[in-house]
């Protein structure tokens, strides 16, 4: 009976998101003109942008995202290992602990980081 | 005296009933099915839709009184009640353009998704004990998966516009989500840790006596501000900032499709809202009101701590001025990470000493 809500939800939600735009293809009306489908530009002629640009500055954070995500995967696994084996949690606590006061260190040297590079 | 009464409606009804033909029947026991009710009225979509409604208003509302302004007047009996059904109305009615530039399947096609996705988060969250549309044992982390997916439709969309403000924006709303789903996941941890489940409701049952919040007062910190982040609100609206992006990602996109992604975004910021509450304000539990029946109390208490807390959310945009990238980054680098994971610690702390 749940999975048989759950899937009345979900044709449901995609329904009510597919009508939003089915009544706006109905309701408005359409008048073709060149400068419609240009490129919004502020009231200026539209000129060449090129398509893919990093700000380099940031990079560092990508970095860090790449460790920070990783940690944060294992914390969830050793969460399960907490949930099956209470006993576990000393060992959960120590890494925790570690990882805590590594990452106050951390946050406390990027200041310096991120202008180096 | 009332029983009888009963009895007597119950028996009309079921007289009522079999004078019916069959296929109408049918009809009348699947609007009175479980799913149905579930799907459609009280959890799903007829819900989500009247407090999308009632939280875009009261924004503005609230906005026009911390202004000194009077905000929506005419439309509907009351205060414009009704200004949200007119404005819809006037969004539907504007012509749908499609840049020349952008790929137009992807342009399209975000939009639905987007709503579609940020609809379906409410599947998971339970609001009541047993009202959830789709029960399970991990419905924490569904939840999570879902606001983590929403994301990519904005960024495609973004992409796919081929603007020069969609893509700034779009690069805005990349370095913010990614940076602010990592304590946002680190927070829920610690609830987690502290429950010893994922799923919502058995978190939920864990705070009959004390709220998560007062053991757990860092994480509900930390994710307050990144859910407030995710959710673009004002101080962290960067990736819509109209003062320097006209619109941000959503710059080239009109009519329905806009009216699209608006709804989107207080869809989530009401998911954030209820999710607040379940994880760390207790959920349904509250102290009892004389003259409130026991069958809706929990829902009451639950959607009242959710309107707080989308009280709080609002108000900050009429408080805060909007924080530029790298103060953000910072904020989310070398501030809330590390408090995230103290509050972890904290938590796995006060269940070693057996406080929790």
């Amino acid at each position: 009976m749940s999975v048989d809500a759950f899937l009345m939800f979900v044709v449901v939600a995609f329904l009510v998101s597919l009508l939003f735009v089915l009544l706006g293809m109905l309701l408005s009306h359409r008048r073709e003109k060149r400068t419609k489908v240009l490129t919004f530009e502020c009231g200026q002629k539209p000129f060449e942008w090129p398509t893919l640009q990093f700000p380099i500055q940031y990079f560092p954070y990508l970095i860090i995202y790449v460790v920070y995500a990783v940690i944060a995967i294992l914390i969830l696994i050793s969460l399960f290992y907490v949930f099956e084996i209470p006993d576990a949690l000393m060992k959960i606590t120590i890494f925790l602990a570690i990882l805590t006061f590594s990452s106050i260190f951390l946050s406390m040297n990027l200041k310096r980081l991120v202008q180096k590079i | 005296m009332s029983s009888l009464i009963f009895q007597e409606l119950a028996r009309a009804a079921a007289n009522f009933l079999s004078g019916l033909p069959q296929p109408l029947k049918d009809f009348i026991l699947f609007l009175h099915s479980d799913a149905f009710i579930k799907a459609i009225i009280f959890p799903g979509l007829l819900f989500i839709l009247t407090f999308v409604m009632f939280t875009i208003w009261f924004e503005r509302k609230l906005l026009a009184r911390v202004m000194v302004r009077l905000g929506p007047l005419h439309v509907g009996k009351y205060a414009g009640l009704l200004q949200l059904v007119a404005d819809a109305v006037k969004l539907l009615s504007k012509e749908l353009i499609v840049p020349e530039k952008a790929i137009k399947p992807l342009y399209v096609s975000m939009p639905i998704l987007c709503c579609t996705l940020s609809m379906l988060t409410f599947a998971f969250l339970p609001l009541g004990p047993g009202w959830v549309i789709y029960p399970s044992d991990i419905s924490l982390l569904l939840v999570f998966v879902m606001l983590a997916i929403t994301p990519i439709t904005i960024l495609v969309a973004g992409w796919a516009s081929r603007s020069k403000y969609s893509f700034i924006g779009m690069v805005r709303f990349a370095f913010q989500v990614f940076s602010y789903e990592v304590p946002f996941f680190l927070a829920i941890a610690g609830v987690t840790l502290a429950a010893r489940s994922f799923n919502l409701e058995k978190i939920v049952e864990a705070q009959a006596g004390l709220p998560f919040i007062i053991p757990a007062l860092l994480g509900f910190i930390v994710f307050l501000i990144t859910a407030i982040a995710e959710v673009e609100r004002v101080p962290f609206d960067l990736p819509t900032a109209e003062q320097e992006l006209v619109s941000g990602w959503q710059t080239e996109y009109t009519g329905a499709y806009f009216a699209l992604f608006y709804l989107a975004a207080y869809i989530k910021l009401d998911v954030i809202a209820i999710l607040t509450t379940l994880l760390f304000l207790g959920g349904w539990h509250g102290p009892l009101i004389p003259n409130i029946p026991e069958s809706i109390l929990g829902h009451f208490w639950l959607i009242l701590k959710s309107l707080i807390v989308v009280f709080l959310v609002l108000l900050l945009r009429g408080v805060f001025p909007r924080i530029t990238l790298d103060k953000l980054l910072d904020l989310g680098w070398r501030v809330l990470i590390p408090l995230s994971l103290l509050n972890l610690l904290i938590v796995a702390i006060l269940i070693q000493i057996g406080l929790l």
